[in-house]
């Protein structure tokens, strides 16, 4: 028994770290520009298809290439979505364009995965598949990565906005865009970099997920879902919330298969979802509740 | 101006009333039209019999008539699209086969995307209808089979599926199986476990929809009445963390594990089983032959375990090694065992079609009488005959693999 | 003053009655069983999007829980006549009960929530909705669904071929435009807008918001459950893997492309969106990759509804005419 709850606390500290990432990715594009990224689930696919479906499978690179290629790639990807349709949609009158037009996005984005790179599953074969016996516990490479990138994104995530003038300015819109755009902070500018970070991280999602649940068109579907939640349930628009938040539902619904059936682990996270939604909206590290 | 109002308002009412009445003679005259339509599209369909026969009568001495419409209804798009690709492939193969041997374009493919959505099955099966397709392939899941059900049984036009869930019973006559149903393979796989592996607890994962619990369902009805134990551990489609389901398992100590599920998830069960459970027996539902799933998979995940199929490509019956050659020329790759099913599929189809012609009657019905009353044909998937309950397929293949490469075990049939 | 209005009403009566008088004549001009079943699609979605302009259109919170509100409204009378072999027509009234509970309960957290926390939530209801679903099996018949669900029937005369539906559909349509239009035009319709402009000011003007809104949300819920109930008893079938995340989106996209908070652009949407795909169906491969193109500039370069983008040019040059007249005149 001690065993189960122990490797399920692994493997749900691992799926928390990812949601977490997530709540980060989609929290920076919130935080810039005021719009929920409903496409960022395509955007974790088609970074694991490049780097896997091209980059390894098709193109034979080394690993460290073919990483360092995809995360340009998707930054490239990120800063013309903002500048040529995210700066458009925030803009709008109401956030229900901004969240349909990503959605229709997320649409094409799926279907522009399956007419390039077809609708075949694929796997990237020796790539965080090592599995380590400590004591009788099981735990893979993929889990152990995971949680030490997560940790170092954060990391750096937190240097970059607290001691880079690019960091300073893109938390400046955060708070006041008004008063950001008088103090001469060129905002789409921000948005763009913001956007841009957000599809890389995107890609490191892609690249940690990939060994979990193999290259396939639906990959991030729930594991996106869930970030939502996790943003929610840590405090919405505030990135240590939504850090917490992931960890909290990989361990709860993780944990909760030992009482319930797993058929119902789903139903926990978006059951936690509405509980504190309707409870505590502002999540339990929240500061701010406002929803735009 | 007052004028102007009053004339207006005149005006309105008018219309108005006009509107009102036409609602009413509208709606009255519609009613006869639905009437007078069925007349229509009976008389009209008679004339096309009509034509069909004299076509099929006249011109067949000169090597040249009629062309004949067979629909697909296809996931083509969507997170299946892999399958409809397939579906698509084997189906225009017999197409363009027949055509030769025909020396002209006899039989016409046209081809729909369902959506992977109930109402765009039905969609896509009404517009082939409309077309004037003689028989449908497709679709092919279980619930979209299940949603065209009574349209195609209103509209007398067969439609030959693949859905295999103990849902589709038999009691509709324009549906046949063209796949074994989950019932039989199931129950195959549930007593492989039992007699080969002497399986003393079975672990059973399955998904929660109408395909995994259909497997399950069987499976737990045999092992019930055998008295062997088992532990019931479903999970929801898209799923990607078995681990709990796979300690459950291990801590109940199952020394077989038994999954009925789609493609992605059995990759990912067998990839955290070699983590977890590297040494119980294992078998799995036809998805495990498929190298969409193999694809995903290192060789010692899937050594030794064990698949229950309708179809494996290294088969040694000459049926299907002269299928897998043609399939393989054509396209160059492997056939799957959906290629293999819609590919006996659509043979039988052509078959009915070309005995309807021989008869001197081709029309929907004629072909469905023709698929219920064929004659027995070896397929790649086994002999296709059609019993009581609409099925045409009632084999199934028990593979190994060695490594990644199935192999057969034994063929069962029901 | 008042002759320009009533001019603009005879222009609406009749722009109404040339659309009802297709509308009519449709099955007769189409005569295709498979553009039948594309046009009742249409129809029902028609009802769904009426309701949820009521939500999403007029107060501005984005319901991403239509596929929830859809799915119990079609499981509610669907279960209800297939356990009690009752009329459908009680299974409507059963749906429409449901409609007000989900209304009661959606209406609530909505108080409170706003914008993306409240579409979150519905996102969260639908998905919990359909785990339920699937896995309750004893009562929902699980993933396998309930099928050979009875159609409506009036005295025996049963509403069992398309054409009959169509006309019965048309006529549940009407009823629930007619709904729609005095639901939009009445002091709540003006008060819903006003709650979307400024809530604040609405609030501080002494109405009691609270109350205002859930009765927004039942209407809209009894839209969404009556629309279950026609999807229900027309296709008699129906499974959980069809109330989807993603047919919620549709619906918000049906009530995008239309053009927010307008009637006749809730139904031009559902027209367009459930139509388009299909005219696009010769594309092949491509196909759906266009529509979401077209749909996306739609989006981006008219976000007021393609019924609005459209008839801008034309009132345009009205306006510049009646500019000239007036002036000439004033000479």
């Amino acid at each position: 028994m001690s065993t189960m709850v122990f490797q399920l606390l692994i493997t749900g500290i691992a799926y928390g770290m990812i949601y977490s990432l997530v709540g980060i990715e989609y929290t920076l594009i919130w935080n810039s520009s005021g719009l929920l990224n409903f496409s960022h689930d395509k955007l974790i696919t088609l970074g694991a298809y490049i780097f896997g479906g091209s980059m390894i499978i098709k193109m034979n690179l080394d690993n460290p290439i073919a990483i360092v290629l995809t995360l340009a790639i998707m930054g490239v990807v990120g800063a013309l979505l903002a500048a040529g349709i995210f700066n458009r949609l925030y803009s709008m009158r109401s956030n229900i364009f901004a969240i349909i037009g990503t959605v229709v996005l997320a649409k094409i984005i799926s279907e522009f995965i399956r007419l390039f790179w077809g609708s075949g599953n694929m796997r990237v074969s020796g790539w965080l598949d090592k599995t380590y016996f400590i004591g009788g516990f099981a735990i893979t490479s993929a889990n152990i990565v995971i949680i030490i990138v997560a940790i170092l994104l954060v990391a750096v995530l937190e240097v970059f906005f607290k001691f880079t003038k690019t960091g300073k300015a893109m938390r400046c819109v955060e708070q006041n865009k008004k008063a950001a755009a008088l103090m001469g902070i060129n905002i789409n500018r921000s948005i763009c970099i913001t956007t841009a970070l957000s599809a890389m991280i995107c890609a490191v999602i892609g690249f940690l997920v990939i060994p979990l649940v193999n290259i396939s068109a639906t990959m991030a579907t729930t594991i996106g879902l869930k970030g939502f939640c996790s943003g929610v349930i840590g405090g919405f628009g505030y990135i240590p919330g939504a850090i917490a938040g992931g960890i909290f539902i990989g361990v709860v619904e993780n944990l909760a298969t030992i009482f319930i059936p797993a058929v119902y682990k789903d139903a926990v996270s978006f059951l936690l979802l509405i509980v504190f939604l309707l409870i505590k909206p502002t999540g339990f590290l929240g500061k701010r509740a406002q929803g735009r | 101006m007052k004028k102007l109002l009053a004339l207006f308002l005149a005006g309105a009412m008018m219309l108005s009333l006009a509107a009102c009445g036409g609602d009413d003679t509208k709606e009255t005259e519609a009613a006869k039209v639905t009437a007078a339509d069925t007349k229509a599209a009976e008389t009209k369909a008679a004339d096309t019999k009509a034509d069909e026969t004299k076509g099929a009568g006249e011109e067949k001495p000169a090597g040249n008539g009629e062309t004949y419409k067979i629909g697909l209804a296809a996931m083509l798009t969507g997170d299946n699209a892999l399958n409809g690709e397939r579906m698509q492939k084997a189906s225009e193969m017999v197409i363009a086969q027949y055509n030769e041997a025909a020396g002209y374009e006899k039989f016409v493919l046209n081809t729909e995307d369902d959506l992977t959505t109930n109402e765009g099955a039905l969609t896509a099966v009404q517009k082939l209808i409309s077309d004037g397709c003689l028989a449908i392939i497709g679709p092919h899941r279980s619930s979209a089979a299940l949603a065209v059900s009574d349209t195609v049984a209103e509209q007398q036009v067969c439609v030959l599926v693949g859905g295999t869930s103990v849902a589709i019973d038999g009691s509709n006559n324009y549906m046949f199986r063209t796949r074994a149903s989950d019932a039989i393979m199931a129950t195959v796989a549930a007593t492989f476990c039992k007699d080969t592996l002497e399986a003393k607890k079975v672990g059973i994962l399955h998904a929660s929809d109408e395909y995994g619990q259909g497997g399950a369902d069987a499976a737990m009805a045999f092992f019930d009445a055998q008295g062997i134990e088992y532990v019931d551990c479903p999970h929801n489609v898209n799923d990607v963390d078995f681990t709990s389901a796979i300690l459950e398992c291990q801590s109940a100590g199952c020394d077989t594990v038994f999954t009925w599920t789609h493609d992605a998830e059995t990759a990912i069960i067998y990839q955290q089983l070699a983590t977890y459970m590297p040494e119980v027996n294992k078998i799995a539902s036809p998805g495990l032959t498929l190298d969409n799933v193999l694809n995903l998979c290192e060789d010692n995940w899937v050594d030794g375990a064990y698949s229950v199929t309708d179809f494996i490509s290294t088969s040694t019956d000459t049926v299907a090694v002269d299928f897998v050659k043609a399939y393989e020329g054509l396209y160059g790759e492997t056939p799957d065992l959906y290629a293999a099913a819609y590919y006996g599929a659509a043979v039988t189809i052509c078959e009915a079609i070309l005995a309807c012609e021989e008869a001197g009657e081709v029309t929907p019905q004629a072909v469905r009488d023709a698929i219920a009353a064929g004659e027995t044909k070896t397929l790649p998937t086994g002999d296709f005959y059609n019993d009581d309950a609409n099925n045409l397929v009632h084999s199934c293949v028990i593979a190994k693999l060695n490594g990644k490469a199935p192999e057969f075990v034994q063929s069962v049939s029901e | 003053m008042n002759n320009m209005k009533n001019n603009k009403n005879m222009k609406n009566a009749l722009k109404w009655a040339v659309v009802l008088a297709v509308v009519l004549c449709l099955p007769n001009i189409i005569r295709n069983d498979y553009w039948m079943v594309v046009f009742v699609r249409v129809l029902i979605n028609i009802v769904l999007v009426l309701g949820l302009n009521l939500i999403t259109g007029l107060i501005g919170q984005m319901n991403l829980g239509s596929a929830g509100i859809y799915a119990l409204g079609a499981y509610s009378s669907a279960l209800f006549v297939k356990n009690t072999g009752l009329s459908p027509w009680l299974g409507l009234l059963v749906a429409v009960v449901t409609g007000i509970v989900i209304g009661l309960v959606l209406g609530y957290p909505s108080l409170r929530l706003k914008g993306v926390y409240f579409s979150l939530t519905t996102i969260g209801f639908t998905q919990v909705v359909q785990i339920f679903l699937n896995n309750m099996t004893k009562v929902t018949g699980g993933s396998q669904g309930l099928k050979s669900i009875a159609p409506f029937s009036i005295f025996g005369f049963q509403f069992d071929s398309y054409i009959k539906s169509y006309y019965l559909y048309v006529a549940f349509v009407l009823i629930a435009i007619f709904c729609a239009v005095r639901i939009v035009n009445s002091k709540w319709g003006r008060l819903y807008r006003s709650l979307r402009d400024n809530s604040d000011a609405v609030e501080m003007s002494g109405i009691n918001i609270a109350d205002v809104k859930v009765k927004a949300f039942i209407a809209a819920a009894i839209f969404g459950t009556v629309a279950g109930a026609m999807y229900a008893h027309f296709y008699g079938y129906i499974s959980p893997s069809t109330y989807t995340v993603d047919i919620s989106m549709n619906f918000v996209l049906m009530l995008l492309v239309g053009g927010l908070g307008s009637v006749s652009g809730a139904m031009f949407g559902a027209v367009i969106v459930t139509i388009l795909p299909e005219l696009l169906r010769g594309l092949g491969n491509y196909y759906l990759i266009t529509f979401y193109i077209i749909i996306f500039l739609g989006i981006l370069f008219f976000p007021n509804g393609w019924v609005e983008a459209a008839s801008r040019p034309i009132k345009k040059i009205i306006a510049k005419r009646k500019k000239e007249e007036s002036a000439s005149g004033e000479k």
